[in-house]
């Protein structure tokens, strides 16, 4: 079994192979590998079918739209979904533990919360971008727009007849 | 604070205006800001800064669309997340945001949402008043669509000119939910719709036609309980149509398909609906009315020749299975669902006619919903009834969910045994759920009743003085009993 912390997983050591589980490295933008096994790799559906395909898996897959810090915490998402069984109710409550906490602390820093989100669609890894895209929405919820405007960083940019569209929408309604 | 309730329509517009009104006097301190937020953002294209062509040019968007900060088809699926009132509250946010609302996929109109509350005495303003607020925001809306209204006296009547002059065209996807829609022919086009569902939606035959003769690119069409259908003719201009589920549409007399490509086929309703003129070419059927068995074993074998998987759900039966001449030579997969318990006990055996005319069977699912009454009572022996010439080399897997010390039942499996030189796996269930807390399905399993625990027993005892012993080493027998943990088994 390989480690469950991505962030450790082992950029320098592409050796050191577990017995029974392939290990891919994937490297960021700025030229940094990461060891994971297959199966964590294998929660990106691109990943997936360029493994499944024969692809270069010995050479790695080189990602040039993820930078090392999201990598990171994608691989960590990964690690745990892709590593861990969830047969039992308690490894499932385990897993949906994992994140509840891994979103709580994204949730925290927009800016990342957004590359990690591009990152997973770019991926497609569909549990990580249900996850971030939902927590985006849960916080869209029962705010008026100036709070959405503030927790985005939005500027206001409706022009007169959008107003007077939004207006008739209004009193029609 | 406006001085109506909460609950008074009024209240609700007189606070759209408020808001708006509040929204243009922050105008001018906006376009202050508005500098300051390109600052921003130009400081975030900085960061973001890379040597790839691809991010520059995201970072331009960025900046010019100066909003979100993440590409607008990863908002606009956020978007769809959301429910209604949010969504549309949220389309005064910037153009980003009102550009998401109008193409927001998922219109659910309930009474709440829409700020109204149904007072029985003035249900005719009501539901006017509703209808034209549903209206307002059609007016403006496009793309993707799914219209969900809430049944009322009064059907909405869908705006077809949100689908003429070619916008039509772009839309991929319909679903609409109590309304009444009457595409005008020649002026309606959805070219490249490939789902529609049609769900308590007032249509006639001559709409329906028009609009099935022009949805060339259509995949799949559900059509559920829409009363005004009585017939229903797909034309083989569909060639990529291959899903076609009709639910419960019970003013339906005939029912026609001939779509080249048809693979999957549901039906759900009274039998007498389900006549087809003509063979069908599809490979999966499902069959939801009563006597579905019997029909299914009489008629598929000449209406749909192709048939590879058969699911077959039927609340009565009122005749044993018959054997007859037909034969299903494609046929690998069959399940057949009781959800009710109307059958005669000695039913169950004369299902044997079924595996007896699917030569190719690889998989046999029977389900059965109740517990039994008058089981066996252990003393008398099963002798099998001897009917020759049907061995199946082909069955791989028989389940039987239910199990019960039912006789005919017993016989069934018996008959499965002595005739089967293929098996590799039977598998019997002492319960009719499926849902069990180790197969993750649900958390904890549903409590059973004393009955139940009784009848389980029994089914374990048949199990072992009738069954057990005919089973040949090879296969692999699996008899499931109620869960452990559970129901401390």
């Amino acid at each position: 079994m390989a480690t469950g912390s991505g962030a450790a997983a082992a950029a320098a050591d592409a050796e050191e192979k577990e017995s029974g589980s392939r290990m891919i490295t994937l490297t960021s933008n700025e030229g940094k590998a990461f060891v994971v096994t297959e199966a964590s790799a294998r929660q990106s559906a691109t990943i997936r079918s360029m493994v499944d395909d024969g692809g270069c898996v010995d050479k790695g897959f080189p990602l040039p739209n993820v930078d090392s810090k999201t990598l990171a915490r994608v691989i960590q998402y990964c690690d745990e979904h892709g590593n861990k069984e969830a047969h039992t109710v308690d490894e499932r409550a385990a897993l949906a533990k994992f994140d509840k906490d891994f979103i709580a602390e994204l949730d925290a820093d927009k800016a990342f919360l957004y590359d990690v989100t591009m990152a997973a669609n770019y991926l497609h890894i569909q549990g990580l971008f249900a996850l971030t895209t939902q927590c985006i929405a849960d916080t869209i919820k029962g705010k008026t727009p100036e709070e959405i405007r503030t927790a985005f960083g939005i500027e206001y940019d409706l022009t007169a007849q959008d107003e007077e569209e939004i207006k008739e929408e209004d009193t029609h309604a | 604070m406006p001085p109506t309730s909460p609950l008074d329509p009024i209240y609700h517009r007189t606070r759209g205006l408020h808001e708006l009104n509040r929204l243009m006097s922050l105008r001018r301190e906006q376009r202050r800001l508005q500098i300051e937020t390109y600052q921003f953002l130009a400081q975030c294209a900085k960061r973001k800064e890379s040597p790839c062509q691809q991010d520059n040019s995201q970072c331009v968007k960025r900046m010019r669309y100066s909003g979100p900060d993440l590409p607008e088809d990863i908002w606009h699926h956020i978007h769809s997340l959301l429910p209604l009132q949010d969504a549309a509250r949220a389309a005064c946010v910037s153009q980003a945001f009102l550009r998401f609302w109008r193409c927001h996929p998922n219109l659910i109109f309930s009474w709440k949402t829409m700020g109204l509350n149904k007072v029985p005495h003035k249900k005719g303003g009501i539901v006017r008043d509703y209808n034209n607020k549903v209206d307002g925001i059609m007016k403006n809306h496009s793309g993707e669509l799914t219209l969900v209204l809430t049944s009322n006296e009064e059907k909405y009547n869908f705006p077809c000119s949100l689908l003429s002059n070619g916008s039509g065209d772009s839309i991929q996807s319909l679903r609409l939910v109590h309304c009444s829609f009457c595409p005008t022919v020649g002026l309606v086009s959805l070219r490249s719709l490939t789902r529609l569902h049609l769900s308590c939606v007032c249509i006639i035959n001559t709409d329906i036609e028009y609009l099935l003769s022009d949805a060339l690119a259509l995949e799949r069409l559900e059509i559920k309980r829409c009363g005004e259908i009585n017939c229903l003719a797909i034309p083989c201009l569909l060639q990529r149509l291959s899903f076609l589920g009709v639910f419960g549409c019970f003013g339906l007399q005939m029912l026609e398909s001939k779509a080249p490509n048809l693979c999957s086929f549901h039906f759900e309703g009274k039998q007498v609906q389900f006549s087809l003129e003509e063979p069908v070419r599809s490979k999966n059927l499902e069959v939801v009315f009563p006597n579905s068995v019997c029909y299914a074993r009489v008629e598929l074998p000449f209406s749909m020749p192709d048939i590879e998987t058969l699911n077959v759900i039927s609340s009565c039966e009122m005749v044993d299975t018959p054997t007859g001449p037909g034969k299903f030579l494609h046929l690998r997969y069959l399940r057949i669902t009781f959800p009710t318990w109307r059958f005669s006990r000695a039913y169950y055996f004369s299902l044997s006619s079924f595996l007896d005319a699917s030569p190719f069977l690889e998989t046999f699912i029977l389900c059965i919903s109740q517990k039994e009454k008058h089981g066996l009572t252990f003393k008398e022996p099963i002798c099998l009834r001897q009917i020759p010439e049907h061995r199946h080399d082909k069955l791989k897997n028989v389940k039987i969910t239910g199990f019960s010390a039912i006789r005919s039942l017993v016989e069934l499996t018996c008959h499965i045994m002595e005739n089967t030189t293929s098996l590799e796996c039977l598998t019997l269930d002492t319960l009719c759920t499926q849902l069990r807390c180790s197969d993750g399905n649900i958390d904890v399993c549903l409590p059973l009743d004393q009955d139940v625990i009784k009848g389980v027993h029994n089914s374990l005892l048949a199990i072992r003085t009738y069954i057990e012993g005919k089973i040949p080493s090879t296969v692999k027998f699996n008899v499931r009993e109620p869960c452990s943990r559970c129901h401390g088994w």
